[in-house]
């Protein structure tokens, strides 16, 4: 069977993303030490997604099991507050999907989120976009350094954000 | 003949009440030998990540198994400690292996 159709023989479900993200963290880590830093930083971006994704779908009451497409067909398009407008980017804008999560702990009277995350979501913005794969990429070191940096802090304090 | 189905819910009764048994077991009071394979990982603080390698999951989808893992460990450990896994899959040997689960 060729790969694609391997995996799309199965629903993408919540614990793929889960799985997945640290996975390509650690991808974006190898792509770093190897000087590739354009691409560390579009691979570590992905995991962000997943990262900000998942604790929003939990949020929404997901379990691992739950297939993402359930989840993400009630999300729309919407308009955040300053200092950047909501890019949805085809459902993978980093900063739409911050404000999606803090939008959904408002809702849940969960406290609100700390300020390191506000600054970690405008670093996320500020150095990726989906589009950015399509870019010969002139990314510095420590550009690569600084953005994976702030993914790690959403790896490693995902179960705060997503309670 | 008569049907005589008993149990709570549908997941009470049947294969995947049994299995679901065995795994409680398993998870109170771990063999030293043989399946399942139960792995339990914390990626990153309040994370749980569950893997159940048993080749009794052939032919039974992933969504029931991933319900039968979580239940089992809800009822070994509690709510609290289920509440913090974010990943509950059963695999088959293969399946582990292609997926880069290892013991």
């Amino acid at each position: 069977m060729e790969y694609r159709a391997t995996l799309e023989a199965v629903a993408e479900t919540v614990q793929d993303l889960e799985l997945s993200a640290p996975r390509r963290l650690q991808e974006a880590m190898v792509l770093l030490l190897a000087g590739k830093n354009h691409t560390a930083i579009y691979i570590a971006g992905l995991a962000a997604e997943m990262y900000l994704k998942t604790a929003c779908f939990f949020l929404g009451g997901a379990s691992p099991a739950t297939r993402t497409d359930t989840m993400l067909s009630p999300v729309r398009p919407r308009i955040y507050s300053p200092p950047f407008t909501a890019d949805f980017e085809s459902g993978h804008g980093l900063w739409f999907w911050s404000q999606e999560l803090i939008a959904r702990r408002k809702a849940r009277k969960l406290g609100t989120a700390p300020n390191r995350f506000k600054q970690i979501c405008a670093t996320l913005y500020l150095n990726w976009y989906i589009g950015m794969r399509y870019r010969p990429g002139v990314a510095t070191q420590g550009n690569a350094e600084r953005f994976l940096t702030s993914v790690e802090w959403l790896a490693n304090n995902h179960a705060m954000l997503r309670r | 003949m008569p049907i005589h189905e008993r149990g709570v819910s549908r997941s009470d009764v049947g294969a995947e009440a049994k299995l679901r048994n065995e795994l409680v077991a398993e998870l109170k009071k771990p063999q030293k030998t043989g399946e399942p394979a139960i792995i339990i990982e914390h990626p990153s603080p309040g994370t749980t990540h569950l893997f159940v390698i048993w080749s009794s999951w052939e032919e039974m989808e992933q969504a029931v198994r991933s319900r039968i893992v979580l239940d089992a460990f809800a009822e070994a450990r509690g709510q609290q400690e289920a509440a913090e896994v974010t990943v509950s899959m059963g695999l088959t040997q293969v399946e582990a292996e292609r997926l880069g689960i290892k013991l």
